[in-house]
């Protein structure tokens, strides 16, 4: 009797899993599902839960939407050239904070703590003021320098997690052989690094891709990136649902593919064999 | 000679700290799911709320190796190393903070602006925004606003978690998939399809609701009350925070072993207790990191409010982001703008020294 409650136990869980996995989906599928209706399909309150005619008008209509690629470009660009230099940066710091002691080191780390929280939305309006001063505004490179100030932080944070993770001993075991410290560090670490790279990379990417308040105050009409383009979005007639859920699917893709790489590469960290035998 | 850093308490369960960006729970949180039920990489990367099993770094069956003092006189190599992100911070963080607090004490209304004039004010700015009747409503609101989401979030996130826990392997990958998806929408695309989904004419849930109840919701408008106009909103910011808190928990709830469940049962405890009384407590760590983040998160949400109510109905759904970006960029009142901010960046540091307190107190890794 037990066991059969049991089974009915399980059996209600996995109907609940399927529940919670639709509730979850629903909105993505919604997008990208509108996307591929035909007008007639949409402007109706007979709805149809599943496409029946599928058409690429309206992705034809975002993309032929006046600026789409060149905001298609900047954000591309900016997300890029933060994500190297975030990256960058943050390497030197992680690879000190996890591999030395220093006096310094604590106060340094409570910094990067307390820093990743301070809300970027109220220094909008100082870096608004400086950089009108400075004639600055609408600076694409200018908009990259700004992402820094929230990327960093935080890649600062994750891939230190990622260094120290990694044994020390096979540096020092490099050393004893005979290698020099930085030759340790270059030929044993950095390459077993490699997932840590990618993962803080795309987490940086995906913050720059994702950023909407400084791009909509910083920067004009001809700089502007893809969702200040998508979160403004307005036709003469009446929202276009249709543009712009293909506008907000193409907007989209990036990230979920990131995603989904992500955790594929993340699973076999190569470290793990490294220290195993 | 080497590791002769002090005892360090155990390494505990604790995530990664991680920043959503610049949207509540939404932006790029280091959730990214494993979706064989491993630990979220951010979480897994050296801090996990487990050892990480298959998680980036991982030593298996073993905790991430804490890093180790090898010399005592380490020169100036580290500081070199540490200088560029420094410097960075200060002239990217640091000064803009310098240059908000300084605007709060100026008169900067459109003529001071373009006329490139210092005004200097006092507290005027600050006397103005506390005798604003509006300011107060906006920072209630705010407040209620962060409760109910962080309630939802926290307590759905718990519960998506359990059920992980509950079901089989396929089903779990199910669930994490769904969670991957929703995590990995950018913001301005989520609020956009949230619109879309409650769009008046349109809208698919006016259309359920019509369709499976006897009432008729064909031109039911939800942006025109604010109570279902906010219900949006919630929905739309809960339903992106929740991936990474589930995920997290889950990866907390693996570590928490079979036997002490096992021991409760024969004691009697029915799966409410366990949790309550033996699961709760062993993750209370991760519960009050997640809880301080999500907190912090949701008072700062922005782009959702923007994208789907721009504040409306009658500016009954603005939050003090919003509120602040009006009086600054809407009706050019940059001063007053900025005395909200620095409020607005107070109560955030509020948060964010008891979520450091307990960073530090659950000892993650080596602060």
């Amino acid at each position: 009797m037990s066991a059969l409650r049991s089974r009915r136990g399980t059996a209600a869980a996995n109907l609940t899993a399927v529940v919670v996995f639709l509730l979850f989906v629903f909105p993505v599928y919604w997008m990208v599902s509108t996307a591929f209706k035909p007008a007639g399909d949409i402007r109706t309150f007979d709805v149809s839960l599943f496409p029946t005619t599928v058409t690429l008008e309206n992705f034809r209509t975002a993309i032929g939407a006046d600026g789409f690629w060149r905001f298609m470009r900047n954000s591309l660009i900016v997300s890029a050239a933060v994500t190297f230099l975030a990256v960058l940066v943050a390497l030197l710091a992680a690879t000190a904070v996890a591999r030395f002691r220093f006096r310094g080191r604590r106060t340094y780390l409570l910094m990067i703590l307390v820093v990743q929280m301070v809300p970027l939305e109220a220094l909008v309006i100082p870096m608004y003021l400086t950089l009108r001063d400075a004639d600055l505004l609408n600076v694409l490179p200018v908009l990259v320098a700004t992402y820094m100030a929230f990327v960093l932080p935080f890649t600062v944070w994750t891939l230190r997690g990622f260094v120290a993770a990694l044994p020390v001993e096979l540096e020092e075991a490099a050393m004893i052989d005979g290698a020099s410290r930085w030759g340790a560090f270059w030929r044993i670490t950095f390459p077993l690094m490699g997932p840590g790279l990618v993962a803080t990379s795309v987490f940086a990417f995906i913050q720059a891709w994702n950023e909407f308040i400084l791009a909509l105050t910083l920067m004009e009409r001809q700089n502007q990136t893809l969702p200040v383009w998508l979160g403004t979005f307005k036709t003469a007639q009446g929202t276009d649902w249709g543009g712009l859920m293909a506008g907000s699917t193409l907007y989209a893709i990036p990230v979920v593919i990131f995603a989904v790489l992500l955790q594929g590469r993340i699973a076999g960290g190569a470290a793990a064999g490294a220290v195993k035998g | 000679m080497e590791n002769d850093a002090t005892n360090r308490p155990p390494e505990e369960a604790a995530p990664a700290p991680t920043d959503p960006g610049p949207d509540a729970g939404a932006g790029a949180v280091a959730v990214a799911v494993d979706v064989a039920g491993t630990v979220p990489p951010a979480a897994g990367a050296g801090s996990g709320p487990v050892p990480p099993v298959s998680g980036s770094a991982a030593v298996p069956g073993q905790a991430p190796v804490a890093p180790r003092q090898r010399r005592r006189e380490v020169g100036p190599l580290p500081y070199a190393l540490v200088v560029p992100s420094v410097l960075l911070l200060v002239g990217l963080l640091g000064y803009p903070l310098y240059v908000l607090v300084r605007t709060s004490f100026q008169l900067l209304d459109l003529r001071q602006l373009v006329r490139r004039q210092t005004v200097w004010t006092g507290l005027d700015n600050y006397a103005t925004v506390l005798s604003d009747s509006e300011f107060w409503a906006v920072a209630v609101r705010t407040l209620v606003f962060a409760a109910i989401c962080v309630g939802l979030t926290i307590g759905i996130g718990t519960l998506v978690a359990l059920l992980m826990r509950r079901v089989g392997k396929g089903m779990r990958l199910l669930v994490a998939a769904g969670l991957l998806l929703a995590w990995a929408t950018p913001p301005v695309s989520a609020a956009t399809v949230f619109r879309w989904v409650f769009d008046e004419q349109y809208g698919v849930v006016n259309w359920a609701v019509t369709r499976l109840t006897p009432l008729d919701w064909s031109q039911h408008s939800w942006f025109a009350d604010r109570y279902s106009a906010f219900a949006v909103i919630i929905l739309c910011v809960v339903w992106q925070a929740v991936p990474f808190v589930a995920l997290t928990l889950y990866a907390a709830l693996t570590t928490v072993p079979d036997e002490v469940l096992e021991a409760a049962r024969i004691d009697g405890c029915g799966p409410w207790r366990a949790f309550r009384h033996v699961t709760a407590p062993m993750l209370k760590p991760v519960f009050l990191i997640l809880t301080s983040l999500s907190v912090i998160w949701d008072l700062k949400v922005f782009t959702q409010v923007y994208v789907i109510t721009r504040g409306g109905p009658d500016r009954q759904t603005v939050l003090i982001n919003l509120y602040t970006y009006t009086q600054g960029f809407g009706v050019s009142r940059f001063g007053v703008a900025s005395a909200a901010a620095v409020i607005m960046v107070a109560l955030t540091l509020l948060v964010t020294v008891w979520y450091v307190r307990v960073m530090v107190r659950v000892g993650e890794e080596d602060l």
